[in-house]
């Protein structure tokens, strides 16, 4: 049964939103580790998707169940249209049809979806080669740097580090599973909450680790923030790391080695204060505010950097949209440590390339976190 | 103004303690503006954190922001900085700056030197600890929590409540949210006002009588106690008998208690 469980959790936890994102990963112009990307833009998208569905079920009062359920069969539909798609694109890229410009639309249709009932099995293999295909050689530095940071994520597995702060999120997350409902009971106490708890109402986070305890039946809240989470939280913001690596040193991978080792030295060197995001992530990765500092931060730097320069297309637009989504999910600070920086890399780069349809591309993509600041506000 | 500064001056403070990060960051944004080599990136990297430290010092733009989110996290404005981003990317082309394979390797090595001698390492014994549980919270708080639910699930009481220690009030209900609490952390952190209850508990000698009192005016059930407290005796006196006794704690339950189910 704990087997079971565990699959469970992996299926939705890193499969789902693998599979989530293989279209976007797909429309990058690089064929080059396709299988990261995906990973990096199905997490956003399915955090995202939560958030939206989670925030008017809480006003709702809904169940947590239900928000499970839809979030569940929603994303579902996310993942098989995105694997269709990302099927059908890559058939086009194979056959070495010119790719029009209107590339998901009509031509699709006629062309590339009758492809895979026609030899399954290889179309299987074909669309696993090309996620996994990367040029990337492995080095010795590269070992080293790998070896670091598995056993950090070990590190963070296998030892504990106990913060009280867990008393309201993970406990939120319990409470939640416990209670079948979406933040209607104090976690402190478990008494109906008296006032709306304003500061925490809109970061649904604690209530994504209580849908992933229903989903993965029955798995216990704290045992997925505090056993099965960290690890990978570790390893995602790796990845992200590497993602900028590759986008800041494209043509040297001796460079993009070297990099992600200094990050890896930085980040375990970090311990000085217990402010520092490296302690952030990796003493207290489950948590929605550790995520703000740890992930949210590196990505919208990649995402801007891919929106305003036009590498990632028009798509890079709405995935930035969904990583600024995520970071209000994640904490009620993620909406200022949102705004911000994206205001600020489009100030930036509006400048520097002299385009100013950034600026509003930007206010658009921010326009989750504009709203929850509104409500918080309000509220 | 200057008071908004000389906060903003003190989280800093705070946040990066006695390392050297903010130095090394500060070469680390002079070699992207130098070095020909970081040219396409200088205006991003350079730009933003230049921006980001005027946005977090200015008190024109802190003040806001201080007003929005409060004083006392506006450490968290410092995560904004792509400190990793901009460090490993200046040590990067400060390495590859250098002909020679050795004389590289050799500028790696002091640059690494660098960031470990600039910072704390934080793989620790102090801050990770060896996993007691799978749950990773004190193991005599599942203890404790496992007592109550079992004697409650026989009782026949559905969602007991129960007053315990300040050591435990932060785990019980991680582990099974089925309990409830006369108070948690927030009266511990002091984010509501702290209540007699509270204050006996806590205390270093708890009176029975005065305990047995307040936590039945409470509507607990349960009440939790360090087992080296003995007070076995003078509780019984007032209906809270002790069932069970479980990582150093000893369980009373309120034998006056009557189920809604019971028609006592």
């Amino acid at each position: 049964m704990a087997i079971a469980k565990l699959l469970l959790f992996f299926l939705w936890a890193a499969v789902l939103p693998l599979l989530t994102g293989s279209y976007w990963s797909v429309k990058q112009k690089s064929d080059s580790g396709r299988l990261f990307l995906a990973c990096f833009y199905g997490v956003f998208i399915e955090f995202a998707l939560f958030e939206f569905l989670a925030i008017p079920m809480v006003f709702l009062r809904c169940s947590l169940r239900l928000l499970s359920c839809i979030w569940l069969v929603l994303s579902l539909v996310c993942a098989a249209l995105s694997l269709y798609k990302a099927h059908a694109l890559l058939h086009f890229s194979e056959q070495e049809f010119p790719l029009p410009k209107s590339r998901d639309r009509a031509l699709h249709a006629e062309r590339a979806v009758p492809l895979p009932a026609e030899r399954p099995g290889k179309d299987c293999s074909f669309f696993a080669e090309k996620l996994l295909h990367t040029r990337r050689r492995f080095t010795p530095l590269l070992g080293i740097v790998l070896l670091c940071i598995f056993l950090q994520a070990a590190c963070v597995t296998f030892s504990q580090h106990i913060d009280d702060d867990d008393a309201f999120y993970v406990a939120t997350a319990v409470t939640a599973v416990e209670t079948d409902t979406l933040m209607e009971y104090n976690p402190y106490t478990g008494n109906l909450y008296q006032n709306i708890p304003t500061r925490y109402v809109l970061s649904s986070w604690p209530l994504y680790l209580a849908a992933l305890s229903v989903l993965c039946a029955g798995l216990h809240p704290t045992l997925i923030a505090h056993l099965l989470l960290p690890g990978p939280i570790v390893l995602f913001a790796y990845l992200i790391y590497a993602l900028i690596a590759r986008d800041l040193f494209a043509d040297n991978p001796h460079r993009q080695d070297l990099f992600l080792l200094f990050v890896v030295l930085i980040l375990s060197f970090s311990g000085f204060s217990v402010y520092s995001s490296g302690v952030f992530l990796f003493t207290r990765g489950w948590q929605g505010k550790a995520l703000v500092a740890a992930i949210t931060q590196p990505a919208l730097f990649l995402l801007c950097r891919q929106a305003m320069t036009d590498t990632g297309g028009k798509s890079a637009w709405f995935l930035l949209f969904c990583a600024v989504t995520s970071a209000c999910m994640f904490s009620s600070m993620g909406v200022v440590l949102s705004i911000l920086p994206v205001a600020v890399y489009a100030v930036i780069y509006s400048i520097k390339q002299k385009k100013w349809r950034y600026l509003p591309c930007s206010f658009l993509a921010c326009g989750s976190a504009i709203a929850c600041g509104m409500v918080y506000l309000m509220l | 103004m200057t008071s908004v500064f000389s906060e903003v001056l003190e989280h800093f403070t705070n946040y990066f303690a006695d390392s050297l990060y903010p130095l090394l960051f500060l070469l680390a944004l002079l070699v992207i503006c130098f070095h020909p080599g970081a040219k396409k990136e200088r205006a991003v990297l350079c730009g933003s954190n230049l921006l980001f430290l005027v946005i977090i010092f200015c008190p024109l733009t802190a003040y806001p922001v201080i007003k929005m989110i409060g004083s006392l996290v506006y450490w968290r404005m410092f995560w904004l900085l792509s400190l990793p981003i901009t460090l490993a990317f200046a040590l990067v082309w400060l390495v590859s700056g250098f002909s020679g394979k050795a004389v590289r390797a050799l500028t790696a090595v002091l640059a690494s030197a660098a960031i470990l001698c600039s910072g704390q390492f934080l793989f620790t014994s102090e801050t990770f600890t060896a996993r007691a549980n799978y749950f990773k919270i004190p193991t005599e708080a599942i203890y404790v929590a496992e007592s109550i639910s079992a004697h409650a699930e026989e009782e026949g009481i559905k969602n007991p409540k129960a007053v315990v220690p300040i050591a435990l009030c932060s785990y019980i209900r991680q582990y099974d949210a089925g309990i409830r609490l006369a108070y948690g952390r927030n009266m511990v952190k002091g984010e509501i006002t702290q209540t007699k209850l509270y204050e006996e508990i806590n205390s270093e000698a708890p009176r029975a009588k005065r305990l047995a009192r307040l936590a039945r005016k409470a509507e607990c059930t349960y009440l939790v106690l360090p087992a080296s407290l003995s007070l076995e005796e003078k509780l019984a006196k007032h209906s809270f008998v002790k069932i069970a006794e479980a990582g150093g704690y000893a369980i009373y339950f309120d034998a006056e208690y009557a189920s809604p189910g019971s028609g006592s």
